[in-house]
């Protein structure tokens, strides 16, 4: 069991529990006037950097069970991506505290790392061993990676000559190969064709079934009620609903102001 | 443990891969580079204008500086700009982030095992032979890259913040390449300035490695043997630059995916 930083007491987690998000904050300096160079610093010697705090994650609170799959909505710049950088343990959290209870792989922000100058092959081996998969590892499931994503004809070939959507194929093909007990998904849907958003619900299929939980991140509601049992809706930083998805995600249409079908 | 290893073999790899990747005579310009340096400077220093005391051996006496030099300003410049450049694996991964200067740091390493062959050849050229004392070489290249090490920390932690910190370092390295004797006698300087200039721990390594190799009366283990204060000065230095790095490393370590 990992626990992060912060300032709440050592609170027991139950064994069920995959997740627990116990009052967690986020903000981020932002300099109102940058100052990142010496002649600035020289020229206004006096003169103070004053700093604005952009606060992404308000007091948020949820608990995921193990084997469920949850998912989080909400519009661009909610805090979606910041909430799950903090569960992966990426930012350090303001306040509150976060834990994982098993093994975490995170697929963020469309993408594992990569690195575009090198081969898919050579970023297969960076980012799998990155996210711990060893060597052995590597060797055994080499294959199966790019057999998922579909990408054997392109294998040595550099990673800045592949489309976006064969980047996210391959970054979310390493990402699975973890042998994790919780997936961090972050809008993988909304990028893969059809052929591969069929493919990646089937993997959730799978997971489900092998008793592992999953945290889908969408801005996407039909992705969010199709895959997940429960959600929250995050606005601002808050949260302002949680649920069962089907309900959660009809409210965000309704407080979008989007009719539902 | 294992794991942390396998990392730096694995980013070390990828480092010399990406340098070296896209050019036709790829691994040639480790060894290209400092040895088209050493010879102008050959040329200019050891046949148009001569010191009046030109060291004995000065070829090997300045491919020892030269090669000793590009080691040090790659692998701090790496070490520094390793943690900016991987900025997109900080921000999408959880890892141990001391694997990114430490593999920066490692490369260069690598990289000078190519200057040490050309050092090995002017030797063998110069007809000197190895000895025992030689073995001590191992310690002070090690203690080279504990400064390396260190200084590409303090610098790496500080870019994240200040982007300046880049052209201030370049300016710097012209400046310390001028202050170190690499290309003239260290006799040209007054004796009091020597002893100023042996608290840079750069200049204490490169003339104990002259030392050892060129000019054996001058005995370095001895001196080391009886420690005196002055000697342990410059060891000093790179003790505290190190421990310096660390510490910031350890302080903004939990920063550096939302400031890189």
């Amino acid at each position: 069991m990992v626990s992060r930083a912060g300032l709440n007491s050592e609170r027991p987690v139950s064994a069920s529990t995959a997740i627990e998000v116990c009052g967690i904050s986020k903000s981020f300096r932002i300099p109102h006037e940058r100052r990142d160079t010496v002649r600035e610093h020289f020229l206004h010697p006096l003169k103070r950097t004053t700093y604005e705090a952009n606060t992404v994650l308000r007091d948020v609170n949820f608990s995921i069970r193990k084997g469920e799959r949850f998912g989080v909505v909400g519009r661009n710049g909610s805090g979606k991506t910041t909430l799950l950088k903090t569960i992966a343990g990426i930012y350090r959290v303001d306040a509150g505290k976060v834990v994982v209870n098993g093994i975490l792989s995170p697929f963020i922000e469309l993408g594992v790392g990569f690195n575009m100058e090198l081969s898919a092959r050579d970023n297969v081996i960076i980012s799998g061993t990155l996210l711990g998969l060893s060597r052995r590892d590597l060797e055994e499931r080499f294959d199966e990676i790019i057999a998922f994503a579909e990408l054997e004809r392109f294998v040595d070939q550099r990673l800045k000559n592949y489309s976006s959507g064969m980047q996210v194929r391959l970054a979310y093909s390493v990402a699975i190969q973890v042998p994790f007990d919780i997936l961090l998904v972050d809008e993988v849907l909304a990028v893969g064709d059809a052929k591969f958003q069929q493919k990646c619900a089937r993997t959730f299929d799978e997971f489900q079934a092998a008793g592992k939980t999953l945290l889908l991140v969408s801005h996407s509601p039909t992705a969010i009620r199709d895959y997940c049992d429960r959600a929250i809706l995050l606005e601002d930083g808050a949260v302002v609903s949680i649920g069962p998805a089907a309900e959660v995600v009809d409210l965000y249409y309704e407080r979008e102001g989007i009719a539902t079908s | 443990m294992k794991r942390f290893w396998r990392l730096l073999t694995v980013l070390i790899g990828m480092d010399i891969k990406l340098r070296y990747g896209d050019s036709v005579l790829g691994y040639v310009w480790t060894i290209g580079k400092p040895m088209a340096l050493f010879s102008i400077l050959y040329v200019v220093f050891g046949k148009l204008v001569r010191f009046q005391a030109s060291p004995p051996h000065y070829a090997l006496y300045l491919v020892i500086g030269v090669m000793l030099w590009s080691f040090f300003s790659d692998g701090v410049t790496r070490t520094m700009n390793s943690l900016v450049t991987n900025g997109n694996l900080m921000r999408k991964l959880p890892f141990p982030r001391l694997v990114i200067p430490l593999a920066a740091s490692l490369t260069a390493f690598v990289t000078f095992g190519l200057g040490l062959l050309a050092i090995a050849i002017f030797i063998a050229w110069n007809g000197l032979v190895p000895r025992l004392d030689w073995l001590v070489l191992i310690l002070e290249l090690l203690e080279l890259y504990l400064f390396i090490l260190g200084l590409g920390l303090v610098l790496g932690v500080m870019y994240v913040r200040l982007r300046d910190i880049a052209q201030v370092w370049e300016l710097a390295m012209q400046l310390l390449f001028f202050l170190a004797p690499i290309v003239y006698p260290f006799t040209v300087a007054p004796a009091r300035w020597r002893q100023v200039m042996l608290l840079n721990p750069f200049t204490q390594i490169m003339q104990d490695v002259r030392a050892i190799i060129i000019y054996p009366d001058h005995n370095v283990i001895v001196a080391h043997a009886t420690l005196s204060p002055l000697r342990l000065l410059p060891l000093l230095v790179v003790a505290f630059v190190l421990g310096l790095g660390f510490i910031l490393f350890k302080i903004e370590e939990p920063w550096f995916p939302e400031r890189v």
